[in-house]
């Protein structure tokens, strides 16, 4: 490939600067004439039948416009998932979890709404709980949903190859037992979204998504109305992380709060509410059992995990499958079972989380690997190598590896972490001594470009250049921060040869951009990467076909780069630029320039386009993580002193951002494997502020080491998506420092002191 | 949200008129960083705020005998840049310094702090450790109080509603003196989940004349560690005393579970503050000595 | 209880109703449309509202407005002159410091709270004055960076 000019360079975002201004307006900070304000009433209970609701008092508030309940909309019971439709907008008989919305009210300030919210008299009866997985499976536990019959609500069962031969022919059989528990994103700025009703039934909503397309379907799909009468337009979000892949619940109730007034409504979670409503990740009971032989090779895999699905199904369907699906692609093993269930409790439902699915499932296996090592007397790093990943199709679940750098992934993250010197040197230490040091690692697989859930991988771009020579981009790209219009930016201009600086992003509208599903699944610098690629191409080549009048030669002679056109051969010879061109287009030929992508994988994978398993990814990306720590043996306390980052980006589009969206991941991944411990009682959740919730601050991040390894696959540019990967490894690369150091296995996270030091005791070592 | 009414006296006087008046209707203000949190969480619903800022509450005092007077409406950030402080009490200015944010040291008090009587409070261990008084001000006149019997429950204090703390007063750090406060928190920014201030004086090189340890955050209200503090009166600091006294902290612990249950919740529970506070109390004691030690060769 | 308070807020004087409740992060974003100013945690723990108030950095949830009266505020909008960007804003970007932007400009402002006291501090220092600011996105190390070089233009180091 030629010499680049924007793609790999270290180029600032293109909303950076409106952020330091304090300029860009994010939805808390959009106002709209005759707006009100909505509040929702939330259940104070775990699991109770209503029997009254009173609103009378609230209603006759000074300055409310509307107070809803269920008594008046429509009944409707939805889910996103048709499998599993058990979720109303506001409750009318039931309340499932604390938080659970009862009713709404709409008032001229956020105060009023407040003050009307406490004269709104529920009466309950009270329901027995069940707020364990476990427990919930069994006959006799209170049902979530009686009309469901059982609170499970889903199972997947894939086998692959034979496990019980595997099992058979194994020297060592291992089992295990690890929860990875709940995450709460924390997005900096809470969820909310501001709805508009128009005369003739229609919706406008403005809020913070991942998916303007998605939300635009769960709503139509939540009011039951044709989606062709909603319309969304994405505000910039202040932090996603999984989070508004899916529709807030605030939002149909904002629509119908508008409805009813005739005016905008703008519903803002409190950052309270945040924490106990605005769902948090799955909590992963994995159960596993491993068959190796002597050497250390594995013979058969098999997990059982549980998912706690919360009081309503969300996206927990499609983790139970994709976690299955990481879970048997990393390690070329030919024997593997997995089998998942997605279970109702009376606990705030779950969702997506940065990583889908794969922290909690890799955390297990990957501990429970070094502990097999351990006992096989195998360097961790060893028998990561001996099970590796290969390019082509694996073993037993038939997922193709189109690129594979496994082996430069775990061997770069050794080099750079010093392994081998340390692991030496920490397996060596006095082990008296009140300070233990160690050091750990762990490998992941993750998608490079999401999935094709439904058969569907598709993304599509429009370009349009103005008479000036301005390049406008019209795609479904989202920007949450991560730099997805950067991105988009870089790749339009270096594939037309425009100027960065020239180019223009057209995004968040649903009425004006292509269909696509939203940022998820690290896929849209692949995907809509393709698209605008694509269509970039196809408008430059129109554009040379122009500047060959022009410049009185054959377009075939002619390049662009940097916003001139020239000759390929005659670099000195006369050029001229590509606002020269976009400007002689229009007044000497009386035309434009378009351009337009198209990105689609229309291979449908085995076993059909919705149902399929290990072939639903189309690329795998790797990565490996390595951690060094410090135990304080007399309190339990751990130190991070390191951490390695080896990161498979397939290509490095923009290194600056690259790295903040790595950086950011290990912070999000040492919160969740250390401090940010979501603690719910019986339902009720303890850890409701920031007091409690320990997100890391700058203080506590350890010094970070990345590099990328850059395997060229098929992305644009040779990209793989890199959004997610970064927090996979984490987890367990800690618990098996702590390991090294301590002896001491936290087989459930977060990885807090006080496990460290109980375990520690429990050893006799304290 | 509760409503209240915002009043702003002009003097001492006018405050305490108002406090007197409004009774139990009435909460002072000072940085405002616990109560309007409390407030906004319905905790507390006064109907007046009466601020106490701006009422020559504020700053350090050298007293005759270099003891300090330090007024009640100090903000954090502002005792962390007395010099005074730094040189004569360093281990304050070490404690300020990891106490919350700047942005809530610039707003915080440390009247607030001790008045809202917090069982993780920061400043209360160190300043029952080193024998601080206060002066209370009422309408009919003003009391001298010890701060170890000022707090009687989370939250609750010796003040009574008409009274308004003016100062916290420390006595001057002898030259043979070694101060040091620890604790133990879950990240960067977090309450204290067991925190120990040590005092010592030594009376030669290797004995100790007076000492007083004192646990926070592991009970309701700060604990002085009676007889941890006694095993190390007129004793060697070696490693066989620190350890006894360490371990009688940690006893001290056990004791206050008898009378009320020692804290254990969410934040960790009551047997690992127990266990955090023998380490920490082995580990300040053998700062603050050498501590005194260096004062003394100083 | 409605008290007419007077302050100035990046240089502009306002003489201003408020209630006795209201406090000064929402005089600033619903009263005077500042909305640079982020509304995060409203307990103090997030930064996200973080204005300089005389000076130092407070956050603007755990202030009454009624309490500010006769001060001076600067808040994000306030920092740059016309069209020529603070160093910090400058470094902000170019470092790679920005991605969400929520916890930006209480970030930017506590970082300049760091550099009128301190032009050199170090990457502790650093560290430490930004503790009160949350950010969810970058893992605080290139916040650290742009910090640092800011300082270094401000000193008017070579580079």
């Amino acid at each position: 490939m030629s010499e680049m000019t924007v793609v790999g360079k270290y180029i600032p975002s293109i909303n950076a600067l409106s952020k330091v201004t304090g300029q860009n307006k994010m939805l808390q900070d959009m106002k709209m004439p005759g707006m009100l304000y909505g509040k929702v009433f939330r259940s104070t209970q775990v699991h109770a039948r209503i029997r009254k609701i009173d609103v009378s008092k609230a209603r006759k508030l000074p300055g409310v416009r509307a107070v809803i309940t269920a008594a008046d909309i429509p009944p409707r019971v939805y889910c996103y998932s048709p499998d599993s439709v058990d979720e109303e907008i506001l409750c009318s008989k039931k309340v499932r979890y604390i938080g659970d919305e009862i009713a709404a009210v709409a008032a001229d300030s956020v105060e009023i709404a407040q003050e009307a919210l406490k004269l709104i008299e529920v009466e309950y009866e009270p329901l027995p709980g069940t707020f364990d997985t476990v427990k919930a499976m069994e006959s006799n536990a209170p049902l979530v949903h009686e009309d469901k019959g059982s609170n499970i609500v889903g199972e997947l069962d894939k086998e692959f190859g034979d496990i019980e031969k595997g099992f058979a022919e194994s020297d060592h059989i291992f089992e295990d037992y690890f929860v990875s528990s709940r995450q709460a994103h924390c997005c900096m700025e809470t969820r909310g979204c501001i709805a508009q009703y128009a005369a003739g039934g229609s919706y406008t909503i403005w809020a913070p998504t991942q998916g303007p397309h998605n939300t635009r379907t769960q709503l139509a799909e939540a009011l039951g109305i044709d989606k062709s009468k909603v319309r969304v337009i994405d505000t910039a979000a202040g932090g996603a992380f999984g989070q508004k892949v899916m529709l807030d619940t605030n939002v149909p109730i904002a629509a119908y709060l508008s409805k009813f007034t005739g005016r905008p409504v703008k519903l803002v979670n409190t950052r309270e509410e945040e924490f106990f409503n605005s769902r948090t990740s799955y909590e992963f009971k994995v159960y596993l059992k491993t068959g190796v032989t002597e050497e250390g090779k594995i013979l058969a895999k098999q997990a059982r995990v549980i998912l706690d699905n919360g009081a309503y199904t969300d996206q927990g369907f499609n983790m139970v499958r994709f976690a299955g699906v990481v879970f048997s692609v990393l390690y070329d093993v030919p024997n593997i079972k997995y089998q998942g269930s997605l279970v109702y409790t009376n606990n705030q439902p779950s969702t997506a989380f940065r990583g889908f699915g794969n922290q909690q499932i890799n955390f297990a296996f990957e501990a429970h690997l070094d502990q097999i090592a351990a006992k096989l007397g195998l360097d961790p790093m060893e028998i990561r190598l001996l099970n590796a990943n290969k390019t082509g199709y694996t073993k037993a679940t038939k997922a193709f590896i189109n690129t594979c750098p496994f082996k430069e992934c775990i061997e770069e993250t050794a080099r750079l972490s010093g392994w081998a010197e340390k692991r030496k040197l920490y397996d060596k230490q006095d082990k008296n001594k009140r300070f233990q040091r160690g050091i750990g690692m762990a490998m992941m697989t993750h998608t490079g470009c999401s999935t094709r859930n439904g058969g569907f991988l598709a993304g599509e771009a429009f370009i349009k250049i103005s008479e000036d020579g301005i390049v406008s981009l019209i795609t479904p790209i989202v920007e949450l921060g991560q730099g997805g219009t950067t991105a988009m930016t870089q790749i339009v201009a270096e594939g037309m040869g425009v100027k960065m600086e020239d180019v223009r992003i057209i995004n968040a509208d649903t009425e004006v951009i292509p269909f696509d599903p939203g940022a998820f699944g690290s896929r849209q610098t692949f995907i809509d990467g393709h698209a605008a690629l694509a269509a970039a191409l196809d408008a430059k080549k129109e554009m040379l076909s122009v500047a060959a009048t022009m410049l009185d030669c054959k377009a075939e002679e002619l390049d662009a780069a940097d916003g001139i056109v020239f000759m390929k051969n005659k670099p000195d010879d006369p050029k001229v630029s590509t606002r020269d061109v976009a400007k002689y287009v229009v007044t000497q030929k009386g035309t434009l320039i378009s351009g337009y992508g198209l990105y689609a994988d229309e291979t449908a994978p085995e076993g059909g386009r919705t149902k399929a398993f290990a072939t639903y990814i189309p690329t795998y990306a790797y990565g490996c993580q390595a951690i060094e720590v410090e135990v304080d043996q007399e309190t339990g306390k751990v130190e991070i002193l390191k951490i390695t980052a080896l990161t498979d980006s397939g290509r490095t589009l923009n290194p600056l951002l690259a790295e903040g969206q790595i950086h950011g991941a290990l912070a999000q991944g040492l919160g969740y494997a250390f401090t940010e411990e979501y603690v719910i009682d019986e339902g009720k959740v303890l850890t409701d502020s920031f007091v409690d919730y320990k997100v890391p601050r700058a203080e506590d991040m350890p010094e970070m080491v990345l590099d990328f390894i850059e395997s060229n696959d098929l992305g644009p540019y040779g990209v793989k998506g890199i959004g997610e990967s970064g927090l996979v490894p984490t987890q367990a690369a800690l618990a098996n420092a702590v390991y090294q150091a301590t002896g001491v296995l936290i087989k459930e996270l977060p990885v807090k002191p006080e496990k460290v030091l109980k375990g520690l005791k429990q050893r006799g070592l304290c | 949200m509760n409503r209240f009414d915002y009043l702003k006296p002009v003097d001492i006087k006018e405050a305490c008129t108002i406090l007197a008046d409004k009774g139990s209707k009435a909460k002072p203000l000072a940085g405002g960083t616990d109560l309007l949190v409390r407030w906004r969480k319905g905790k507390v619903c006064p109907e007046y705020l009466v601020d106490l800022k701006g009422l020559g509450l504020e700053g350090v005092s050298v007293s005759k005998d270099g003891g300090i007077s330090i007024g009640a409406l100090s903000t954090l950030n502002s005792l962390l840049d007395s010099e005074y402080i730094c040189r004569n009490y360093p281990f304050l200015t070490e404690i300020l310094d990891d106490m919350g944010s700047v942005q809530i040291r610039n707003r915080a008090t440390i009247g607030g702090n001790i008045c809202n009587a917090s069982s993780t409070s920061d400043l209360a261990p160190i300043l029952l450790a080193l024998g601080a008084k206060s002066k209370a001000l009422a309408l009919d006149g003003e009391r001298e109080l010890k701060l170890e019997n000022f707090f009687l429950s989370p939250g609750k204090t010796v003040l009574a509603e008409n009274e308004i703390l003016a100062d916290i007063q420390l006595p001057p750090f002898s030259k043979k003196s070694g101060a040091v406060y620890l604790k133990m928190k879950r990240n960067a920014m977090d309450l204290a989940l067991a925190g120990v201030a040590v005092f010592l004086t030594l009376q030669d090189e290797d004995t100790c004349a007076a000492a007083k340890i004192v646990l926070g955050a592991v009970s309701p209200t700060p604990v002085i560690a009676t007889q941890a503090s006694d095993a190390l009166v007129s004793a060697k600091i070696d490693e066989k005393n620190i350890e006894k006294a360490a371990d009688l902290a940690e006893k001290a612990v056990t004791l206050v579970k008898k009378e009320v249950r020692p804290i254990d919740n969410v934040r960790a529970s009551s047997w690992y503050r127990q266990d955090v506070i023998k380490s920490l109390t082995a580990q300040a004691i053998e700062i603050a000595y050498k501590r005194a030690l260096q004062s003394i060769k100083k | 209880m409605k008290h007419t308070i007077s302050l100035k807020v990046n240089g502009e004087s306002y003489k201003i109703d408020v209630q006795s409740e209201t406090v000064l992060l929402d005089l600033i974003r619903e009263k005077l449309d500042l909305t640079g100013t982020k509304d995060g945690c409203r307990s103090g723990e997030c930064g996200a509202c973080t204005v300089m108030m005389n000076g130092v950095p407070v956050n603007s949830c755990m202030v009454l407005a009624v309490e500010a009266d006769g001060s001076e505020i600067t808040t994000i909008e306030g920092l740059s002159k016309g069209d020529e960007l603070h160093p910090l804003q400058k470094s902000f970007i170019e470092k790679g410091a920005v991605q969400c932007g929520y916890c930006t400009p209480g970030m930017i402002l506590s970082a300049k709270a760091l550099l009128d006291r301190n032009s050199a501090p170090t990457s502790e220092e650093v560290k430490k004055a930004i503790r009160g600011n949350i950010c969810r996105c970058t893992g605080y190390q290139k916040i650290e960076e742009a910090i640092m070089d800011a300082a270094s233009t401000m000193r008017g180091d070579e580079k």
